[in-house]
């Protein structure tokens, strides 16, 4: 007789199997991480609104708040689809205005939080969309580092902006050689990390169009998050490619993979 | 054959077990299903998972996911493992319903290995 299992049943069983293999690959990672992010059927066709506002050469004012709006709904979309969590959140506080608080009280999620570095009790993830032309700031970048250690102290350990073009001083998409220097949000996510062991990560517009695709909430995260120690002066690597490659040509020939030349 | 060496991977089989999973193993053309592997060997669940799942991301076998819906008793179809679970809204090949969650599907893991394993 089989033993199928619902849904649930399944990610636990998959999980604990994760806890049962003593070995850190990213290909493992990633057969386990399809079924911890399971993307919500709806959020495709918000994927495809944004294309229409990032394509947009000069949105007027109302377009911009509309693309604002879309941006907080993918946030949540993507939320929905991750397995585990139990509280989602969008409220002014007595104190700040938070576009988006998610945790998770259920089993499935101190191996989410295992997944992504996070310490201890700090369970919670605080996101913040924000839907400029401009590149988050670091003005901007520092008022979620001062959310999560001064209002969410205790409970949050991960914070997560969804924008559009990123962040001022963390690597360029377009650029031809590896950044070697740091500087503007991308230091103040650095220095962040380094005081307080949470991680601040930034999406932009070429991560959360793949959010549609099974695993892609996670391998993100988990990659965005070991670059912050890394700091590899790369953009992250698309999901598509299912181990980051990162290597000099005399060691990557060996081994048959593409090379990142910068 | 391939050799596997369990313990920098699967550290909780014992010398026995591993002795069970190879001779398994060898037989051409064999299937592997989590809870028949957890009945014979002593295993957890999870642990029978662990093993099926580890084989897959080592290239070692190729699974399915087997998709099951209250329509009726055997899998109404298969998915390969690893690419999550099937996206929604969902047709029943079966009985032909569309839909909208997970509630009325269950599911399965079915390996099968690509070449004789064994595990040391």
């Amino acid at each position: 007789m089989s033993i199928h299992q619902n849904k649930a049943e399944m990610i636990i069983t998959l999980l604990k199997a994760l806890d049962e293999i003593t070995l850190d690959d990213p290909d493992t990672i990633n057969l386990f991480a399809a079924y911890l992010y399971t993307p919500d059927p709806n959020i495709g066709s918000y994927l495809d609104k944004l294309r229409h506002y990032s394509g947009l050469t000069s949105p007027n004012k109302n377009e911009l708040a509309d693309a604002g709006n879309l941006l907080e709904q993918i946030a949540v979309l993507t939320f929905n689809g991750l397995q585990g969590v139990t509280s989602i959140k969008s409220f002014r506080s007595a104190g700040p205005q938070y576009d988006l608080l998610v945790s998770g009280d259920g089993l499935e999620w101190p191996y989410f939080t295992k997944l992504l570095y996070m310490q201890g009790v700090q369970r919670d993830i605080v996101i913040e969309a924000k839907c400029t032309k401009e590149k988050v700031s670091d003005q901007i970048f520092a008022r979620l580092c001062s959310l999560m250690e001064i209002n969410l102290f205790n409970c949050a350990g991960l914070g997560l902006f969804f924008t559009l073009n990123g962040a001022t001083g963390f690597p360029d998409h377009e650029a031809t050689t590896r950044q070697k220097k740091i500087g503007d949000a991308r230091l103040r996510q650095v220095l962040f990390h380094a005081r307080t062991g949470k991680s601040i990560i930034v999406f932009d517009k070429n991560d959360i169009f793949q959010l549609d695709k099974p695993a892609t909430l996670i391998q993100l995260l988990i990659r965005k998050i070991r670059d912050i120690e890394q700091l590899s002066g790369l953009p992250t690597q698309s999901c598509d490619l299912p181990k980051e490659i990162d290597l000099p040509s005399h060691l990557g020939n060996i081994i048959g993979n593409t090379l990142d030349t910068r | 054959m391939t050799q596997l060496a369990t313990d920098n991977y699967l550290d909780f089989l014992n010398a026995l077990q591993k002795k069970k999973l190879s001779t398994k193993f060898r037989s051409a053309n064999a299937k592997f299903m989590p809870h028949e592997l957890a009945t014979s060997l002593g295993l957890t669940l999870p642990q029978a998972h662990a093993i099926l799942v580890l084989l897959t991301s080592l290239k070692l076998c190729e699974s399915r996911l087997l998709i099951y819906h209250l329509c009726s008793d055997p899998p109404v179809t298969s998915i390969p493992f690893g690419i999550g679970f099937p996206p929604l809204p969902w047709t029943c090949p079966e009985c032909g319903a569309i839909l909208n969650s997970y509630d009325e599907m269950t599911f399965d893991l079915l390996a099968l290995p690509k070449e004789p394993i064994e595990f040391t």
